[in-house]
């Protein structure tokens, strides 16, 4: 198994277990679907946004049959998928390309490597860590500045999610968020 | 980040952050100076403070990194393993899924195959994806893109493993090669039989458009996604199509409307798609509108003739086909073709010029039909039977001349009679009940007469070898080189048995020694001709025979790097040929080919010269000034006179070879134009015309990349080459593009450095030593001698990046160097390379 593969597996699980609503099954489906959105999203060559592409995503999955609490409760959840996908990239990219036994480095790779976004993957990776650390500290924290980055959620409904009022959540977004920037120094 | 806060500091700094957030700048600090916190905390709160009034980082992650999420997309699953194989590059999405390139990283042999990942949800399909999958495996047919393995990946998306084909959608194909009609309906007729097949196999297709039909660049249609759209059905309704999936302007009235998907829906498809590739449009509509259009357009029941568009087909002609369209697409599935193979059968008729069934049969139609039989000789115009007739020549021919030789005069016509017979009786009773209905095809009647020799001429083995000798030639020519060595090798065992018609066996053995050439086995075709040689009678008769003895045994011998042999069978052969006198035309011309080419192999390069010339002079005399084994001998002359160092006369041969194929093929590009097109980019580059040279090596590669593609050797080659030339006339920016990436496929060690310097040059430098560490020990040594350029290239291009005493070292050493390319390398390029140097690049 790569390494890639051990990473995931390991994810996936730390995942269940912080979620236990949520069947591994049930995730693997919406991180497909989150997938297809992004594809679609980028295809109409619009910009990228994280809120359009989570309702579409519900109103996509709506033609199934999953139960949802509430379109809110699923954008939650999608706000996790999403962080892991992008996370999961983010990684993936950012592990070096030529280790031991791998043949010499292609000239498609060195491509890859001139053009592509080097810096957002160190950013995205360190807003994950910094991320965490506050999770550490302020576990609802961590949620609420996932469901607004990652998910695109507004103040209303991360509220509604995590049942707390909606200055608390201002609050706490600002918190986070000063907290995020202040390590990414 | 180098020291933490625990959970009790962040909450001190969380309550004092939540208080001055919104505060102003000279409350925060006031209050900060006064609150003595923790240096630790301190330092925490003024930079989430300070944060916090820039507002820097935005909220939402996709607008963060926009280029991640696109590059995610792009090669989202590139790089992962799905049982054997890995993905390596994303070909396409669409509605039903994602198709990748992917390479097998398991066993012993290496392959390329496409993978289907379904977007469908496993749990959808889990119950028939089995079942269906193996049902698909079974498909094996040269025309259907094989379904070779299937599973679910480990985000249990279900996929099929495919065979992996190289071609253009069936529309452009027909486009950009400028198809005649008649072509574009040969086409259809490949597509049909294909369909016909996996109906008698039980799978319908459903989604038949130009998309799913490829054509590889030797002609081969290949239909992709067989019973896909089946399989991506809802359950419950399967046999309707899913009309989310559907392509509405392929689609069939029944799925339109939600109704069960049949055979005939295919027969639809096929008439659809035969339809639009004559005509450019849609049967029922002129232009692709809205689903509720077209449904009213067919309910109107009848598609527009063909009549007015320009098909390049008249009359009647161009009314048959019309008929078999508009059977094809009607509305109702009832009236149309019961069958596929009905259609493609009346497609078929209208190819060969005969009357359809789908318009009424007049007395003139039922005539049609009588002479239908006869037609089928004509019509059948197929490489094999030309061959298979071809054969047949011989075999009267070698008669005529058994005449001459009263013994056995009269045993050998009733044999040659005999052969003759039973061929006619292959082509009289054509088999139709073995292919179910269909005029049996070229190769089938092949099969078909083979079967036959072993049942009804047991008792006559002369006569059946010759048979098999016929239709063992007859395959060689079809490159079915297995076959062919089994009835060449049973032809000669029973001629072995017979001992009476030694000339006859040798010309087996000849044949079988032929064959082995093919399958590369050198040694066992010379041993085979020796043997045949050996058979012949030592009176001077059997001529023709004994010099296509030699002649081969000539090739033989050259491949084996045998020269002398090579060089005494040729001459003998060379004789042999001169005194048939006209008859001995042909082989003189190919013989002379072949000495001149031993001539050139041990390095006699004006005997050589004197040879082709007498090649040449012996084709034009045999075949007029425009022919494509003209041009071949133009071409090899040239090579001589390049190699000879006389630049001027290869040029105009070259050119003239180019002008003779042109003439010859009717077009610029034809795969024989390669050999000219590259000799002469050589011989211009070392004339020192380089520009023209470049443009030569264009064209080369256009050639190369159309007929072998992308991956051919000779495409990498000459791109290879064009990036060196590029290099040294110092373009390197040029360069690099021409190299792309073919550096890796090539593993040329001097590409590599190549690459390193020009992305050196470039300013790229944290690359170029991920370039340099792949260079084996010692490729940058410099050593004293400096022969050619070959061993040379290296160093020049590291030359470009060193110190201006460096490089003016190099100009001295350079001086007397012979390569025209070296000479303008130091003139011009060197003295001016200047950018790459004074950076401080790390070594």
């Amino acid at each position: 198994m790569s390494e890639e593969n051990a990473d995931l597996g390991a994810e996936t699980a730390a995942f269940g277990a912080a979620d236990p609503a949520l069947s591994e099954q049930t995730y693997r489906e919406l991180r497909l679907l989150a997938r297809a959105q992004l594809r679609r999203q980028l295809k109409t060559g619009g910009t990228l946004n994280t809120t359009a592409l989570v309702h579409e995503a519900y109103l996509k999955l709506g033609e199934g049959q999953h139960s949802w609490a509430s379109p809110t409760h699923f954008y939650a959840t999608m706000a996790k998928v999403m962080r892991h996908i992008l996370i999961d990239a983010a990684r993936r990219r950012a592990r070096p390309k030529h280790g031991a036994g791998r043949p010499p480095v292609a000239m498609q790779e060195l491509k890859v490597e001139l053009t592509d976004a080097s810096s957002e993957i160190v950013d995205l990776l360190a807003i994950d860590a910094a991320l965490r650390e506050l999770g550490k500290l302020e576990p609802r924290l961590e949620r609420v500045a996932e469901m607004r980055f990652f998910g695109g959620l507004e103040v209303a409904d991360v509220a509604e999610v995590l049942g707390v009022s909606t200055p608390t959540v201002k609050r706490d977004t600002a918190a986070a968020r000063a907290f995020i920037a202040a390590e990414l120094k | 980040m180098s020291s933490k806060l625990d959970a009790s500091q962040w909450n001190l700094v969380r309550s004092w952050f939540d208080q001055l957030a919104d505060a102003p700048l000279q409350d925060q600090q006031d209050t900060l100076a006064q609150a003595s916190l923790e240096p630790l905390m301190q330092e925490k709160l003024e930079r989430m403070l300070a944060a916090h009034r820039s507002q820097r980082f935005a909220d939402d992650a996709l607008a963060q990194a926009p280029e991640l999420v696109a590059a995610l997309t792009e090669e989202e699953r590139v790089g992962e393993m799905l049982g054997a194989y890995e993905l390596t590059e994303l070909l396409g999405a669409g509605g039903m899924g994602e198709v990748y390139r992917a390479e097998r990283r398991e066993g012993d042999f290496a392959q390329t195959v496409a993978i289907k990942l379904l977007s469908v949800p496993l749990r959808e399909l889990r119950l028939r994806f089995s079942q269906e999958r193996q049902l698909l495996a079974r498909l094996e047919h040269p025309s259907i893109a094989r379904v070779i393995d299937g599973g679910k990946s480990a985000d249990d998306v279900p996929y099929l493993v495919m065979e992996f084909v190289q071609g253009r959608p069936l529309d452009r194909y027909c486009e950009e090669e400028a198809l005649s009609p008649r072509a574009r309906v040969d086409l259809m007729l490949q597509v049909a039989d294909a369909v016909a097949y996996a109906h008698r196999r039980l799978v319908v297709h459903r989604d038949i458009k130009p998309a799913n039909v490829l054509v590889t660049n030797n002609g081969q249609v290949k239909l992709m996604d067989f019973g896909i759209a089946k399989l991506l059905d809802p359950e419950g309704r399967a046999e309707q199509t899913n009309l989310g999936l559907l392509t509405p302007a392929a689609a069939a009235p029944e799925q339109l409307l939600g109704q069960n998907s049949t055979t005939g829906t295919d027969v639809f498809q096929l008439g659809l798609l035969t339809y639009y590739l004559l005509t450019g449009r849609h049967p029922y509509l002129d232009d692709a509108q809205d689903l509720s259009a077209l449904l009213e357009a067919m309910r109107q029941g009848v598609p527009k003739p063909m009549g007015r568009q320009r098909l390049g087909i008249r009359g009647s002609v161009r009314a048959d086909l019309d008929a078999v369209l508009a059977k094809a697409l009607r509305v109702d599935p009832d009236a149309r073709y019961p069958s596929v193979e009905m259609l493609a059968e009346d497609l078929g008729r209208w190819r060969r010029g005969e009357s359809v069934s789908a318009r009424k049969l007049g007395w003139l139609g039922a005539a049609g039909r009588w002479t239908k039989r006869n037609r089928l000789l004509a019509g059948v115009s197929s490489a094999a039977l030309l061959a298979l007739v071809a054969g047949f020549g011989t075999a009267l021919w070698q008669a005529r001349e058994a005449r001459t030789q009263l013994a056995i005069a009269e045993q050998n016509a009733a044999r040659a009679d005999r052969v003759a017979e039973f061929l006619v009786s292959v082509f009289g009773a054509a088999n139709t009940f073995d292919t179910g209905g269909r005029e049996p095809t070229a190769s089938e009647l092949l099969d078909q007469g083979i079967a036959r020799i072993d049942q009804e001429l047991a008792e006559e083995p002369a006569v059946a070898a010759r048979l098999l000798i016929t239709m063992g030639v007859t395959l060689r020519t079809q490159n079915q080189h297995e076959r062919a060595a089994a009835l060449l090798g049973k032809a000669v065992s029973l001629l072995r048995q017979e001992l009476s018609d030694a000339p006859q066996l040798a010309r087996a053995l000849g044949e079988l020694a032929w064959v082995e050439v093919y399958r590369d086995q050198l040694n066992a075709a010379a041993d085979l001709l020796t043997e045949a040689l050996a058979l012949l009678p030592a009176e001077q008769t059997q001529i023709p025979l004994r010099a296509q003895l030699l002649q081969r045994r000539t090739v033989v011998y050259i491949n084996l790097d045998l020269l002398e042999e090579a060089e005494q069978d040729g001459a003998a052969s060379g004789q042999y040929y001169r005194s048939l006198g006209n008859e001995g035309l042909d082989g003189l011309a190919s013989l002379e080919s072949l000495r001149a080419t031993i001539a050139r192999e041990q390095g006699k390069l004006p005997v050589a010269r004197t040879r082709f010339v007498a090649a040449l002079d012996a084709r034009r005399q045999r075949l007029g000034p425009d022919h494509h084994l003209v041009a071949l001998m133009l071409n090899n002359l040239a090579t001589v006179d390049y190699e000879l160092g006389d630049y001027a006369s290869a040029v105009a041969g070259f050119e003239q070879a180019i002008e003779v194929n042109t003439a010859y093929f009717g077009v610029a590009d034809h795969w024989q134009h390669y050999s000219p097109w590259i000799g002469l980019a050589r011989t211009l580059r070392q004339a020192g015309r380089f520009d023209e040279s470049l443009a030569a090596l264009d064209t080369t590669i256009e050639i190369t990349r159309k007929h072998r593609g992308d991956e051919h050797w000779a495409t990498l080659q000459a791109r290879a080459t064009k990036a060196e030339l590029l290099w040294l006339l110092g373009r390197p920016e040029q360069a690099l593009r021409a190299q792309e990436d073919i550096t890796e496929k090539l593993r040329l060690d001097s590409n590599w450095l190549c690459l390193a310097v020009a992305l050196e040059h470039l300013d790229r430098w944290h690359n170029a030593p991920q370039a340099r560490h792949s260079l084996p020990e010692g490729a940058c040594a410099v050593g004293e001698n400096l022969p050619s350029l070959s061993q040379l290239r290296p160093m020049l291009l590291l030359a470009m990046t060193q110190s201006d005493n460096e490089r003016r070292r190099w100009q001295q050493r350079l001086a007397d160097h012979p390569d025209p390319l070296v000479t303008h390398f130091r003139r011009s390029v060197l003295p001016s390379a200047t950018s790459a140097n004074g950076r401080g690049a790390p070594r």
